[in-house]
This record gives C-alpha cells, sequence and structure tokens, in this order.
C-alpha cells in the first residue's frame, strides 16, 4: 500500500476543486452558474471566484434569489440531489428559463454529492429532464480545518431526531467508504448509539460489496480488502446518547463566537466596526479573494455587516480559539505586547542587514496586527454580554442543572427570564436541559412553562413545543419515562445500579453517569487546563468522557475511586460496559479483519511497525464547537502514542442552531 | 377577513380533538380557545387604539400587554392580564419594561 503524504483535509479539498472545475470545463464556453444557497458556503471552502472565472464562469446567482440571468446561454445548476425542496426548485426554474427565454439555454446539472431516484423524478414530472444534462459532482465530506471533516448537512439534525430521516447517516456512509478506499479498512469500529448501529451497518455492507466487485478484477483490489495500516479505529457516536451538552453555553472562544454571533463555514458575520474597514467597503472582506466571493452581487448588500475568516490561516485565532474564555483577555494581551516589542526591533536596527529583516518581515507584523485589531474587538464585543446580568443568570441556571441540584430551584429564576422577554432559544435551552438531565419535567411544572412561552412568544410555538417532545427534548416525567432510566428510583449507589440492567438504555442516565465519570470538576485550571471540563468552565461533556472511555482509560479511572474491571490489556469499550448501559443505545465493538491474515502480517514486517495513526471520530447528527476543543485536548495527550485523531461530522451545531431550526416563524399576523 | 377565517380554523381544530382524552390534546384545545380569544381582543384594540405602531393582531400575549401599557392604556393591559391569567410577577415585569421604554417615570414610581 501506498504510504499517502498528503493529509486527508488536502487530499479532500484538491479533489473537490478538481471535481467541480472538471464539470465546469465540460461545459462549453462562457456560463452563469446557479448555486443553492446552502453550497455557497461550503463551496467557499475549495474554490474562489477568480478560479471559477478562469473556467468561463460568467456571473453566479443563488439558486433561492430566483434572480437567474437569462439572457446567457449556458447555465450550470450546483444543487443538492438529496432535498427534495432544492431539486423542485431548480426544476420550476429551468422550466421558466426554457420557455421565456429568447434564447436558446444549454442548461447542465451537477448535483451534490450524487443524482438521486427522487430528482430524476422531479425533473421528469417538471417536463425538463430531456432538456439538460445532468451530471454527479460526490462532494462528501469538506475539510473545515486539517483535522475536522464535515459533510456540513445543516438538516441534519432534525432529519435524524425529528423526522427519523437517515439521508445523513447513508452520506456518512459514503464519505467514509471513500477514506477507506484510500487508507485500508478501519481494523476497529467502535460505536454508541442507534444511529451509530446503522452506520456500521452499512459500513460492513459497503465493504461486502466492495470485496465482489474486486473479486473479480485485480490492481487496486487488494488494497481495499486489507485493514489499514495507518487507520488504528472508528469510533461513532450518536448525538442522541448526549443531548444535554448541546444546550449549555459554549465557554470557549470559538464557542462563545457562535452563540454571540454565529459561524457558518469558519466565517462570521459580524458589525463592520469589529474589522476597522467600515468606511473603505462594508461588503468586502479582509481577506480578499476567498472569502464571500461566491455570493452574487444582490445578496452583498448586508448593513455594515462584515464576514471575517475565522480558521487556522490565522495564526493568532488558533491559538485562542480553544481557550477559555476567561483567559483570551490576558492573551491578546500578551500578543499585543509582543507585537510591540516586535515593531521596536527597528530603532535597534544598527546595520542595513539588520533593517532589511526588519522589512521583510514587515508583512507579517502587519497581517498579526490585523488579526490582533479583529479579535480585541470581537472579544470586546462579547464581553459586553458575558458581563450582563441576564447572561450570568442564564449561566448559573445551567450549571446547577448540570451539576444535579434539583431543578425545581431554578424554575423562578426561569419564569423571570421568560417575563423578561429574553430570546426564545435560550429559554428552550434551558427547559430542554433540565428535561434531558433529569428525565423530563414534572407535568404540572411543564404545562405551566408550556403557557408560559407560549403566552410570551406567540401560540404558534405549539408546534415548536410538539417538536421538541417528538425528538425526546422537551418532555413530561412520567412514570413510563422513570422506568426507563436504568436506575430505579430508590437505589442509586453507582455499581448494583449497573447491575440491575442488562439492556442498553433508552435514555441517558445524567444523574448516575455524572459521578461514574466525573462529569462535574470542581476545579479547572482555565490557564492550564487539565480536563476537558475547561471548556464549560467545569462541567465535562459527556459525549467526549465516552470517548475517553475508550482512549484513555487509566485517567478515567483516576477520576473514579471505585475500580473499573479494567486490566491493563484493556481494549475498546472494555471496563466501561456496564457503565455505559447508562447512556442511551446500544455499545458495540466489530472487527474488520482480511480474509488473508498472512497477508496482513506480510505487510507489517515489510513496512515496520510504529508509524503515525489515525483514530477517526465521527459525529452523527452534530458536533459542538467545545467537543472539538475537548478532542483536540485529548488528541494531544495521546501524541505520546503516536496517534492523532480526525473529527468527522454531519455538521457543526450548537443550540441556538438547533433551536433556530425548530421555531416556528410563522405567526398569527395579518399577512400570515 | 384574515381573522375570521383563522378563528374558524382554530375552532375547527378544537373540535376534532373535543374528544380526545390526551393531556396534549387537551391543552392544544385550551390553546386553540385561547388564541382565538386573543385574536378578538387585539382585533377590538386595532379598532380603537390608533397605533403608529403597526397592528396588535400577530403580537403574542405578552407583547400585547407591553403595548398596551408603553401606549398608555395600562386598564386594558390588566384585562388582557386577567383574561390569560398571567401571573403577577410576569405582569410585573412586563409593566416594568413598558413604562421604563416610554420613559413614564411618575408611574414608574407608583408601581
Amino acid at each position: 500500500m501506498a504510504v499517502l503524504a498528503v493529509s486527508e483535509a488536502d487530499h479532500l479539498r484538491t479533489k473537490a476543486r478538481k471535481d467541480l472545475l472538471n464539470l465546469l470545463e465540460g461545459v462549453r464556453g462562457r456560463k452563469n452558474l446557479v448555486i443553492s444557497k446552502s453550497l455557497t458556503g461550503p463551496t467557499n471552502l475549495f474554490v474562489n471566484f477568480s478560479t471559477l472565472k478562469e473556467y468561463g464562469v460568467d456571473k453566479l446567482f443563488v439558486l433561492e434569489n430566483g434572480n437567474t440571468d437569462s439572457s446567457q446561454r449556458n447555465i450550470a445548476y450546483l444543487v443538492h440531489g438529496e432535498e427534495p425542496s432544492q431539486v423542485q426548485a431548480t426544476a420550476e426554474q429551468i422550466k421558466k428559463l426554457l420557455k421565456n427565454g429568447s434564447v436558446e439555454h444549454e442548461i447542465s446539472i451537477f448535483w451534490v454529492p450524487r443524482r438521486t431516484l427522487v430528482s430524476n423524478k422531479i425533473l421528469e414530472d417538471e417536463g425538463v429532464l430531456g432538456d439538460v444534462n445532468v451530471s454527479e459532482f460526490p462532494m462528501y465530506f469538506l475539510p473545515l480545518e486539517d483535522d475536522v471533516l464535515s459533510l456540513e448537512l445543516e438538516d441534519a439534525f432534525m432529519e435524524l431526531y425529528l423526522k427519523g430521516n437517515p439521508t445523513s447517516i447513508f452520506l456518512a456512509s459514503r464519505a467514509l467508504m471513500l477514506i477507506q478506499q484510500r487508507h485500508g479498512f478501519f481494523p476497529r469500529i467502535l460505536g454508541k448509539g442507534d444511529n451509530a448501529r446503522r452506520l456500521t451497518n452499512l459500513l460492513v455492507r459497503g465493504r461486502k460489496e466492495l470485496d465482489v466487485e474486486d473479486g473479480s478484477s485485480y490492481g487496486g483490489g487488494a488494497r481495499a480488502t486489507l485493514p489499514s495500516a495507518t487507520l488504528d479505529s472508528l469510533i461513532i457516536i450518536d448525538r442522541d446518547v448526549d443531548f444535554a451538552t448541546l444546550f449549555l453555553t459554549q465557554l470557549t472562544y470559538e464557542g462563545l463566537i457562535e452563540e454571540t454571533v454565529g459561524i457558518q463555514q469558519n466565517q462570521a458575520e459580524v458589525d463592520s466596526s469589529v474589522t476597522g474597514t467600515a468606511s473603505q467597503n462594508s461588503t468586502q472582506p479582509p481577506q480578499g479573494s476567498t472569502s464571500s466571493n461566491t455570493s452574487p452581487p444582490s445578496t452583498t448588500r448586508q448593513n455594515l455587516k462584515t464576514k471575517i475568516k475565522l480558521d487556522s490561516s490565522d495564526s493568532l485565532y488558533s491559538q485562542l480559539r480553544f481557550s477559555n474564555f476567561a483567559i483570551v483577555g490576558s492573551l491578546l494581551n500578551k500578543v499585543a505586547r509582543r507585537l510591540e516589542s516586535d515593531y521596536e526591533v527597528r530603532h535597534s536596527a544598527r546595520t542595513t542587514t539588520e533593517l532589511g529583516d526588519f522589512v521583510r518581515k514587515l508583512p507579517v507584523y502587519q497581517q498579526e496586527h490585523q488579526s490582533l485589531r479583529i479579535h480585541t474587538n470581537l472579544a470586546e464585543e462579547i464581553v459586553k454580554q458575558t458581563r450582563s446580568e441576564i447572561f450570568t443568570r442564564v449561566l448559573e441556571v445551567q450549571q446547577n442543572i448540570a451539576a444535579g441540584t434539583d431543578a425545581t430551584y431554578q424554575h423562578d429564576t426561569v419564569e423571570e427570564l421568560i417575563a423578561r422577554d429574553v430570546p426564545l432559544p435560550t429559554i428552550l435551552r434551558l427547559l430542554c436541559l433540565e428535561s434531558c438531565i433529569s428525565g423530563g419535567l414534572r407535568p404540572r411544572d411543564l404545562e405551566k412553562f408550556k403557557r408560559q412561552m407560549l403566552q410570551a412568544y406567540g401560540y404558534q410555538n405549539l408546534l415548536t413545543l410538539d417538536a421538541l417532545e417528538k425528538m425526546e427534548l422537551l418532555q413530561p416525567r412520567s412514570s413510563a419515562n422513570a422506568l426507563l432510566l436504568p436506575i430505579p428510583g430508590t437505589g442509586n449507589t453507582g455499581s448494583n445500579a449497573a447491575a440491575n440492567n442488562n439492556t442498553p438504555g433508552t435514555k441517558t442516565n445524567y444523574n448516575y453517569l455524572r459521578k461514574v465519570l466525573r462529569l462535574i470538576m470542581d476545579e479547572v485550571k482555565e490557564q492550564d487546563p487539565n480536563d476537558i471540563a475547561y471548556v464549560y468552565s467545569g462541567y465535562a461533556p459527556l459525549s467526549i468522557r465516552i470517548i475517553q472511555c475508550i482512549l484513555q482509560k487509566s485517567y478515567i479511572q483516576s477520576l473514579n475511586r471505585s475500580p473499573f474491571p479494567l486490566t491493563p490489556a484493556s481494549t475498546g469499550w472494555q471496563g466501561f460496559e456496564d457503565v455505559l448501559k447508562s447512556a442511551k443505545g446500544p455499545t458495540f465493538t466489530i472487527t474488520q479483519k482480511a480474509f488473508d491474515e498472512r497477508l496482513v502480517k506480510a505487510r507489517d514486517s515489510l513496512r515496520g511497525g510504529g508509524g503515525w495513526k489515525t483514530i477517526y471520530i465521527m459525529f452523527l447528527g452534530g458536533i459542538t464547537f467545545t467537543e472539538i476543543a475537548a478532542l483536540r485536548f485529548v488528541g494531544r495527550q495521546l501524541e505520546g502514542e503516536k496517534k492523532r485523531l480526525m473529527i468527522c461530522t454531519t455538521g457543526i451545531v450548537s443550540g441556538n442552531k438547533v433551536m433556530e431550526r425548530v421555531m416556528e416563524k410563522r405567526g398569527f399576523g395579518a399577512g400570515a | 377577513t384574515h381573522t375570521r377565517t383563522k378563528m374558524d380554523k382554530l375552532k375547527l381544530a378544537s373540535r376534532l380533538l373535543t374528544d380526545s382524552r390526551d393531556a396534549n390534546a387537551q391543552l392544544h384545545t385550551k390553546i386553540f380557545n385561547e388564541t382565538a380569544q386573543l385574536l378578538k381582543m387585539q382585533e377590538a384594540f386595532d379598532k380603537d387604539i390608533a397605533n403608529t405602531n403597526g397592528n396588535f393582531a400577530g403580537l403574542s400575549v405578552n407583547e400585547t400587554m407591553y403595548r398596551l401599557i408603553k401606549s398608555g392604556y395600562g386598564k386594558r393591559a390588566a384585562k388582557v392580564q386577567s383574561e390569560f391569567k398571567v401571573t403577577e410577577k410576569t405582569f410585573w415585569w412586563i409593566r416594568l419594561r413598558a413604562l421604563v421604554a416610554a420613559r413614564l417615570w411618575g408611574e414608574l414610581e407608583e408601581v
């Protein structure tokens, strides 16, 4: 097997770029490109407008704006083929163009990531299937960073947990199959949760299919049928194993940017006063070519908003993003001082070579300076919010609930926050947090809050509340629900509780897991964190603790006084099977062996062991920025074992992003 | 007329649920009735009160009380409060916010 020096992220970026440009080249001459709204951001990650121009793209349009210029002969559509609403919009637009246009059109569609039966049917029903050239743009994982691959499916959470639509699981399996075809099979797949199980079944089947195909040919075949020498294992976590973490306020710098202004595909839209470039041109992002250029002119009329890029190309941001916000101020201060002394060097420069050195470094300093200004302003904006009374009270309620104090003590505060018209998503997050952690609200309390919310935010939100109940995020605590909890209400000492139950949990029992896996850490050193709990200033996300049960067994053991059934030889879930029965869904391990073990032995002896291995972690239903920060923290401690982590997900989620999707937007106003 | 069709639909919806004993369905019925009641009151406010800030119709219960107080119709707001059994605490906060927004310091002192 060839050792692939190029990082997976680079490979994916280059491939996406090449595939798209090839498709564009296939359309001869100048063309207009129409992109669906949800794909503009992702496309931005690997190609910029000037490159598209070189490939004959004249103008860009957003599908949903419906303003596609009909004077151009060639029109290409880049649309998600898995989303019927987008497909429908495309079909209707094409129909209109073909009917009205005075020009004879040549229309191409590039379905992302694949052509589906539904898309064919819709095109056929609209009567345009015969008039368009259909191709596929097989883009699955998109690298947000070198160690973060995302499918960027913004609806995955709702689709999985509200509608029960498994499309995102299927797409994840495709994406992971591509990785396995490149590097060999994951020797082991470990998973937690129902959807994790479904994904694993798809992967196992995918491998069988490949084996059958390879049986007839040879060449690439041998690679695909062998377990990888560079991949360690794949760990799949279903979001519904740990919903509660989602509703806590993220307290890292990056997390708080998401909480306050929101981040989409490594970009945040901020007030132009933050960048200090307002007077020049508010629509032009400071990073120039790589930013919002793919949005067409019609959507760039944001009043005084600027997009800033938030990724590791900004060295200052990569230092700040994973830090607890409490220390961001002092970090910025330190950088400012260093920069100042760097500038001072010019006064002490004696020779022309020294001066030359300084001048050569000047652009770097200037870039740092610009970035420092942006982040100082942005941090100041955030401080304004974190210092507000409401923010502090919300945080207090969250931390009390997470710590397991009787949540009913917090109800007065929640009632007050509703009366003070705090945005509904904030309120819903508090109540969902309570519901997830305490196994539902008392029916009387729940009804009281429902009425208060409906009166405060409008009766249309009855639909919002129903949706949350259906997803089991906001529920009444019924006797039936209580029975489903792995621990009977009376005896809640850890060891016998686990023994009481041999079936996988149907609900995650935070009260039990909080103790056994030490979810609450009293002392987190924000300056120099000693535990992942620093990302929420004292709460360790359960989702990541579960992963630590695999990767850092002795550390988890050191947190708990009573010993787990561990031996030095324990691997996978071993030692924690009983504990994890208190988390929702099955816990499982699959080993993918070669059909001929001798092949593996021969290969390994040829290669010699000891190389770096990558552990893939897949979050189905989405991952938060704080969880990414926590995983990075874990990853740094694995470096000694020559292991690195690759974080994969269906998309980045946060409490606000989820609520934004769930909330009913139509009201009872005159126009509605 | 917009309000009419909405009321009709709400009535239809609650009729569909009348026989259900499910706790959730009962809550839904209650909410449908409240919604209709609110729309009716808002229609009256829109007729009586010249408001430059747009219609009352479509606002939530709390927003309705807030706007009434802000425009100096404290009595009507109190009526909304009793009609929808809004708690004293909630009403107090809404009053406070509305009076501050309207800079009605005199009345604020009476609170």
